[in-house]
């Protein structure tokens, strides 16, 4: 089982320096991710989410105060490669982005199929062209796209058009692991679905591995086979969709599900109230607390995080008690 | 909810003096090729009637390019109609002088999509809530101070001496739609029309937004446009929806109906591809039509849909525009499916 393990992240932290103080973006955030899995991370929006993922990938600013951790990559720590050895074996070759807003970012100058190909000439430059454009042809054909698009220019496709292209980039080099980064928030509710449906055909059929970034938790469901819910630079639970949707644990979650107005079901929404912290000057106890109805004194200390029954992990003081396991954070 | 949106079904009586009848409205916008030669008309809006009683939600749902935007700035005075027309409280829009006309919207709020975007970030808030005073002849200081403070203490921005010196930019996304919200009600409008107030907000936000827009709707009897792309935060809102497609709205229906059976294909498709949180999503593919929006330049003959609907009738509904078809008594639809009810 412990092969299964695509990606393995261990007290990952990434803090921003400004001019005030370091942003803690990701603070301390570890998880486990099997192959052929899909992690949906959720949370509002500048809870890291992305940072985390430029994280794990080593795509940084200039502007780091700290950078450490671990992340197992097939069991190995790739933190320890040089940036110019995990940009060669690392990235893009085995973890694919599709950043935010990608359908944006494509060059209007330079035809599809040349730009889908790219990856393919900078990992091995001795590539012969026909080959690489029969691979850019496989992939066309996986996101859903016809084959004549192949020659046009970025400007002659529609916005959902654009999205399954940047997707076929990410795929294109046959990376384990595929980070999408809000891959559907930009486009119609139409679209949106159909393209949920490819990237659920992907999964089922080419076994890629995926996380997803969304603050949306009903698109969430549809890809998702665990959920990690981040709030202020913190992993505050992490589980099986199954039992987040059915029974979150977090007082964060339970409140994020609550607020989620639903189409099928009539309920009573509720909302959070207060704001996020600052993630310059953090509370030193449960980030959450501030906001959280069911705070006691024990949420003045940072909470551990607790595993519960059905490999549910959450930060939150409140499972520390009910399983007896008191101790000084 | 339920019994709460059924008991603000206007009665009959109310009925008989809608705030705002649009009749066959049509904004067509020009499109020309090297800036002389007229290249044809973008039909953003084509042919739209409805009514709208005092005190009642309405909510508009569609995708990007449908053309409901235009209905709401078509509806505000932004956008000239090329044909049709406009009644408020029984006054053709077409017929008022300047001065009459600034009256009227001061009698419509608008609130924008992107709150940040819609404030202006050289103003301080006590600023930004006396331009529209200002404009509109309300010079008393004292006048200013009792409205901005009544507006302010609506939508719940307080201590409200902490806001008012404060700019834009220093308030977070949530806040800035209610100043948004307070802005669109310092004139004490009859009618508000919110483009998207919340699609720029986070979910937790979203909600509290949503009530807090209902609330003041109710407390003042106004009517509301709500357009939205979303059709499951309409649910919580309205007491009416329109289904726009291909700038003609193509269903008309009470919320509770339309939720519960949506008629015309396209509804139908919204309704589908809208996903709840529900961990049963992982295994089941969507069906969603494929293909894109008409171009609104040269639309599709007959229904605007056929190209994607899978129940499209040959030689019917390539040809034929549908018309409205009365399918219940709170429901009607512009689908040739309906023709036999």
């Amino acid at each position: 089982m412990k092969n299964d393990v695509v990606l393995d992240v261990r007290n990952l932290k990434l803090h921003f320096r400004t001019r005030k103080g370091p942003v803690q973006a990701v603070d301390g955030v570890s998880f486990k991710l099997q192959r052929g899995r899909t992690l949906a991370v959720v949370g509002e929006s500048g809870c890291g989410k992305t940072s985390l993922v430029k994280a794990i990938l080593r795509l940084l600013p200039r502007n780091i105060e700290t950078f450490s951790g671990e992340v197992y990559f097939n069991g190995e720590d790739v933190m320890k490669f040089s940036d110019e050895r995990f940009r060669k074996e690392i990235r893009w070759t085995k973890m694919a982005l599709v950043p935010q807003a990608s359908m944006n970012s494509l060059n209007p100058v330079i035809r599809i199929e040349d730009q889908i190909a790219e990856p393919l000439f900078l990992h091995n430059s001795k590539l012969p062209r026909s080959e690489a454009m029969k691979r850019v042809a496989e992939v066309f054909q996986v996101v859903g796209l016809p084959l004549d698009f192949l020659p046009r220019y970025p400007f002659e496709l529609s916005g959902g058009m654009r999205q399954r292209a940047a997707i076929a980039m990410a795929l294109v080099t046959n990376p384990e692991l595929v980070v999408l980064d809000e891959p559907s928030s930009a486009l119609d509710l139409l679209t949106q679905a159909n393209l949920m449906n490819v990237l659920k055909r992907i999964k089922h059929e080419m076994g890629t591995t995926f996380i997803l970034i969304t603050h949306d938790i009903g698109t969430a469901s549809e890809l998702a086979d665990e959920i990690a819910v981040m709030y202020a630079g913190e992993m505050v639970e992490r589980c099986s969709a199954e039992y987040f949707y059915t029974d979150a644990r977090h007082p964060y979650s339970r409140k994020l599900m609550a607020s989620v107005p639903t189409l099928r079901e009539d309920k009573e929404l509720q909302f959070i109230p207060g704001q996020p912290p600052s993630l310059i000057d953090p509370p030193t106890g449960c980030r959450f607390a501030q906001r959280c109805h069911q705070r006691f004194e024990k949420c003045g200390q940072h909470p551990p995080i607790i595993q519960l029954e059905h490999g549910q992990d959450v930060q939150c003081w409140l499972y520390a008690i009910e399983k007896g396991e008191v101790k000084h954070g | 909810m339920a019994s709460a949106a059924l008991e603000m079904q206007p009665t009959p009586a109310e009925k008989a003096t809608p705030i705002l009848a649009v009749e066959d409205l049509h904004t067509w916008f020009e499109v020309r090729r090297f800036g002389f030669f007229k290249a044809g008309d973008v039909r953003a809006l084509d042919g739209v009637t409805f009514e709208l009683y005092e005190g009642e939600a309405l909510s508009i749902v569609g995708e990007s390019g449908c053309g409901k935007s235009t209905l709401a700035k078509t509806i505000l005075g932004l956008h000239r109609p090329t044909k049709g027309k406009i009644y408020f409280q029984g006054a053709d829009l077409n017929e008022l002088d300047d001065e009459q006309f600034r009256q009227y919207r001061a009698k419509v709020g608008y609130i924008q999509q992107d709150p940040y975007g819609a404030l202006p970030p050289f103003m301080t808030v006590d600023r930004i809530l006396k331009e529209p005073m200002i404009i509109n002849g309300i010079t008393d200081r004292k006048e200013q101070q009792r409205r901005i403070r009544q507006v302010l203490e609506e939508v719940k921005l307080a201590p409200i001496e902490d806001f008012l010196p404060k700019f834009p930019h220093m308030l977070s996304g949530g806040q800035q739609q209610r100043l948004v919200i307070a802005r669109a009600m310092i004139l004490e409008p009859k009618l508000l029309v919110a483009d998207e107030p919340v699609s720029m907000l986070d979910a937790s936000v979203r909600v509290e937004i949503l009530q807090l827009l209902r609330k003041i709707q109710y407390d003042h009897n106004l009517a509301i446009i709500y357009i939205t792309h979303d059709l499951s935060t309409v649910r919580y809102f309205s007491e009416r929806i329109f289904s726009m497609y291909g700038a003609k709205i193509i269903e008309k229906a009470a919320t509770q109906a339309l939720l519960k059976n949506p008629l015309h294909p396209y509804t139908r498709a919204l309704f589908e591809a809208t996903s709840d949180p529900d961990v049963n999503n992982l295994k089941t593919f969507k069906e969603v039509p494929t293909g894109e929006p008409p171009s609104l330049m040269n639309p599709p003959s007959g229904c605007r849909f056929h190209p994607r609907c899978s129940k499209m009738i040959k030689g019917l509904c390539d040809r034929e525009i549908p018309p409205e078809f009365q399918v219940t008594e709170d429901q009607s639809v512009a689908c040739w499916l309906y023709r036999e009810s």
